[in-house]
């Protein structure tokens, strides 16, 4: 039997486009700490890789967020299209838990970027108000079945990942 | 439906003992950092290429897993926790020798993605989603009128319905370090974007 993971379509304030409000979230455990901390993603087929924001990462690493170099040439990537400009990345290995809708999960290990922070000081603006987003490093593990109407966001446990 | 119970413009001001647990991190942060700054190129020398937490004024834990050491920065009592110091390796310590590749070698010399495992959810894991899920829908059924009554602030939302609104994140950061385990994991960030007006898109033929 495949997993199916439930997610939602959210009208979320910090990231809430008038043209298009509604997006599609799946809530996911980051990491192995006790209890586990969890992150809205936003379901994105158009990133290459999962990202988490700034104000998820904040939420993660604490303070420690603020002393990641992200200049150094060495492990940092340049990145296109994130939060509607360029940004900096590192990627760290952890793990992803997604929770089925029968009491189960399913775990994934990946490399994760981490957005550098623009501008550094949190606020209402920059990509201080982008989401998190679940790329296609993820969702190659899952068939997605997305429908507005009626609302219904699934991502199923593919049989090649079994 | 719940209303917001708390609402505090300073999280310093949340509570007299968060106001104390809070002060004694700033006390325990900065002693860690003293501590980093004096024996940062010595640690450094031995530990090139790795995180390193410092915590209890001169503890050292080095990893070159940043997740599995904030981790055990976690595991931590509430002061260590949000006084202790992640940190990477400053760029004047980086290796000359190694040339600058773009990012080329981290994307390279990381793993590709695989599942690990799957099985039954703990009862750990199950509470810190419960939370969250509460949270989120306490958020979600009131989200216009906080962001009308505070606008450009962060809320913090907890306990399925606790709010505490601030302009300073780092500060709410160190207050929801000093909830219990489960709360703190679920605690919510929001803070309004302030989107331009743009025009409903529409077709024409």
């Amino acid at each position: 039997m495949t997993r199916l993971i439930r997610g939602g379509f959210r009208r979320h304030g910090q990231y809430q486009h008038p043209a298009a409000p509604l997006a599609a979230y799946i809530n996911v455990v980051v990491g192995e700490s006790d209890p586990p901390r969890s992150v809205d993603f936003m379901i994105d087929t158009g990133a290459d890789f999962t990202t988490l924001a700034p104000r998820d990462t904040l939420r993660l690493l604490g303070r420690a967020y603020g002393n990641i170099d992200f200049g150094d040439p060495a492990s940092s990537v340049e990145s296109i299209g994130v939060g509607h400009a360029g940004a900096r990345l590192i990627r760290i290995s952890t793990q992803l838990q997604f929770a089925d809708d029968e009491g189960g999960h399913l775990t994934i290990e990946i490399p994760v970027a981490v957005a550098e922070p623009v501008p550094p000081q949190p606020g209402e603006h920059g990509n201080w108000l982008m989401p998190s987003l679940l790329g296609r490093d993820v969702l190659q593990f899952f068939n997605l079945y997305l429908s507005y109407h009626p609302s219904s966001v699934v991502l199923e446990e593919a049989l090649a990942s079994s | 439906m719940t209303q917001p119970t708390t609402v505090a413009s300073d999280p310093t001001q949340h509570s007299p003992s968060a106001d104390e647990l809070i002060r004694a991190m700033h006390a325990e942060r900065e002693r860690n950092r003293a501590f980093f700054e004096a024996h940062c190129d010595e640690l450094f020398a031995e530990h090139s290429e790795d995180w390193l937490l410092i915590h209890s004024g001169g503890k050292v834990v080095a990893s070159d897993h940043l997740m599995a050491l904030n981790d055990q920065r976690l595991a931590l009592d509430t002061v260590q926790r949000g006084g202790a110091l992640i940190q990477g390796r400053p760029r004047r310590l980086a290796d000359k020798r190694k040339p600058d590749t773009g990012g080329a070698e981290s994307l390279n010399s990381l793993p590709k993605p695989r599942v690990v495992r799957s099985g039954p959810l703990n009862d750990r894991a199950r509470a810190s989603a419960e939370e969250h899920q509460r949270n989120l829908d306490f958020f979600l059924a009131h989200q216009e009128e906080l962001f009308a009554k505070y606008p450009k602030m962060w809320l913090l939302i907890h306990s399925g319905g606790e709010v505490v609104a601030s302009k300073d994140l780092l500060e709410l950061n160190d207050l929801r370090e000093t909830f219990d385990a489960v709360t703190r994991s679920a605690a919510l960030f929001e803070i309004k974007r302030p989107w331009p007006m743009i025009p409903t898109p529409f077709f024409v033929r």
